[in-house]
């Protein structure tokens, strides 16, 4: 029984560990004309986690993964936490589907998920006071879902490594 | 058959958020909590930081030796001249102050100046903001004015205990009162979240023309007299409309450079405590 607690001890901590190089890849400072580039790999591990790991990652823990990033970014804080554990959510009710998915309909469904939690976002920092101006805003839900392959392989071998369930 | 718990949890942590929101946006004891609970992203902060900082470094350590002389014989004439002009600005300033005694105003000296590091760390590219490596145990406040060597940087929005926060005057959130040194016109400069700045609410009359340097006017009370914010890059006339659109570059350099300096002014350190908003 303590052998089976240590051991999920031990997949949440990994699985965390995952979420901090997604963090830090979000602060790396780039030069501005690539910033609007930069996939959100946050959301995008939530996605993987949440459609291949069910039982460890659900609503809750995107949801504090999200507001872990929100202090880490000085967004509104709460902003990140909802719109990833909303995401999350969704996740959960597409994963069967998004497995059996063509390549260009997974694109398009990540490629949406982003968007939502981007929107979630823009909404939450309109009724504080000062959104985005600009249209390349809505950019970084392009390159996520370009990226999502790749991402998805990584962590595949990840999660197979410490054969995570 | 989960499906109606993941959607009562769902309503939990919309609820929460909700909460969360509110609450950061209106109490400042919640600003608090937020701040010792900031703590724990400083270790990725430096994760981040840690490998470009180590580059200058040995880029600093690996550097030819010839540079190092030609750049200290240019740092030292450099310094030459700085102090001769200093020698004047000393004069200047007392006779400055017996014209204010004269005219009974107040004097207006700042202050202490705080060298600081920018943390190289890019927290959202919608926000223009920087993390600086001082905090409140550097006597560190929100309010606080950050300047280079050539004008304002911007304002200190949350202090943490190590590190502390700042929006740059080009943030769509910051605004600064600033006047023109040609003929001392007053305007607020106000960020466009696009590397620029404008001024908002100039006449079409008003005699601001390209190439103006603009200086804190120091009216509001919140930023020093006198420093530069920014150069006039363009003044539009647009028929029918009752404002000039004026866009300001701003003096800074506030993508480049590591270091900056604190404005510390005792007497405002009481003052500060919301940020500049329009």
């Amino acid at each position: 029984m303590r052998n089976k607690s240590t051991r999920s001890t031990m997949i949440h901590l990994s699985i965390a560990l995952s979420f901090i190089f997604a963090f830090s890849f979000m602060i790396v400072p780039l030069p501005n004309s690539l910033k609007w580039l930069r996939p959100d790999l946050v959301t995008l591990f939530v996605i993987y986690w949440a459609s291949n790991s069910p039982n460890n990652v659900g609503v809750f823990f995107a949801f504090f993964v999200g507001l872990f990033f929100d202090l880490l970014t000085g967004l509104p804080f709460g902003s990140m936490g909802l719109s990833s554990g909303i995401v999350a959510f969704l996740t959960m009710n597409l994963r069967l589907r998004l497995r059996i998915y063509r390549h260009w309909q997974k694109f398009m469904v990540i490629m949406l998920l982003v968007a939502c939690s981007q929107l979630i976002r823009l909404w939450i920092q309109m009724l504080v006071g000062h959104p985005p101006a600009s249209f390349m805003y809505w950019f970084c839900s392009i390159t996520s879902a370009v990226v999502w392959p790749v991402v998805f392989t990584i962590l595949r071998t990840y999660q197979q490594s410490l054969k995570i369930t | 058959m989960r499906e109606p718990e993941h959607g009562f949890r769902l309503l939990i942590i919309v609820l929460m958020s909700c909460a969360l929101i509110i609450a950061d946006q209106r109490s400042e004891r919640f600003g608090n909590i937020k701040s010792m609970a900031s703590f724990i992203v400083y270790p990725i902060q430096k994760i981040v930081d840690l490998p470009i900082a180590t580059l200058h470094e040995a880029t600093d350590f690996l550097v030819a030796q010839q540079r190092l002389v030609n750049e200290n014989n240019y740092l030292k004439q450099e310094q030459i001249l700085q102090q001769a002009k200093l020698q004047r600005l000393a004069a200047l300033e007392t006779e400055n102050q017996q014209l204010r005694q004269l005219t009974q105003t107040g004097s207006q000296v700042t202050d202490n100046l705080l060298i600081a590091n920018i943390i190289n760390v890019d927290p959202d590219p919608f926000t223009h903001q920087v993390i600086i490596d001082k905090g409140r145990h550097d006597n560190v406040y929100p309010g606080q004015t950050i300047i280079d060597a050539n004008g304002i940087m911007g304002t200190v929005s949350t202090v943490n205990d190590f590190d502390s926060r700042a929006i740059l005057i080009t943030d769509a959130s910051h605004a600064v009162p600033v006047e023109d040194v040609r003929n001392g016109l007053r305007a607020i400069a106000v960020g466009t979240g696009s590397g620029c700045l404008e001024l908002r609410h100039v006449p079409n009359t008003t005699d601001i023309a390209v190439g103006d340097i603009m200086i804190t006017s120091g009216l509001g009370g919140r930023f020093p007299v006198g420093f530069p914010v920014g150069v006039v890059k363009d003044v539009q006339h647009e028929p029918g409309k009752p404002f000039a659109s004026i866009t300001l570059n701003p003096s800074a350099k506030l993508d480049r450079g590591r270091h900056i300096l604190l404005l510390q002014n005792k007497d405002k350190r009481h003052n500060g405590g919301d940020i500049d908003e329009e």
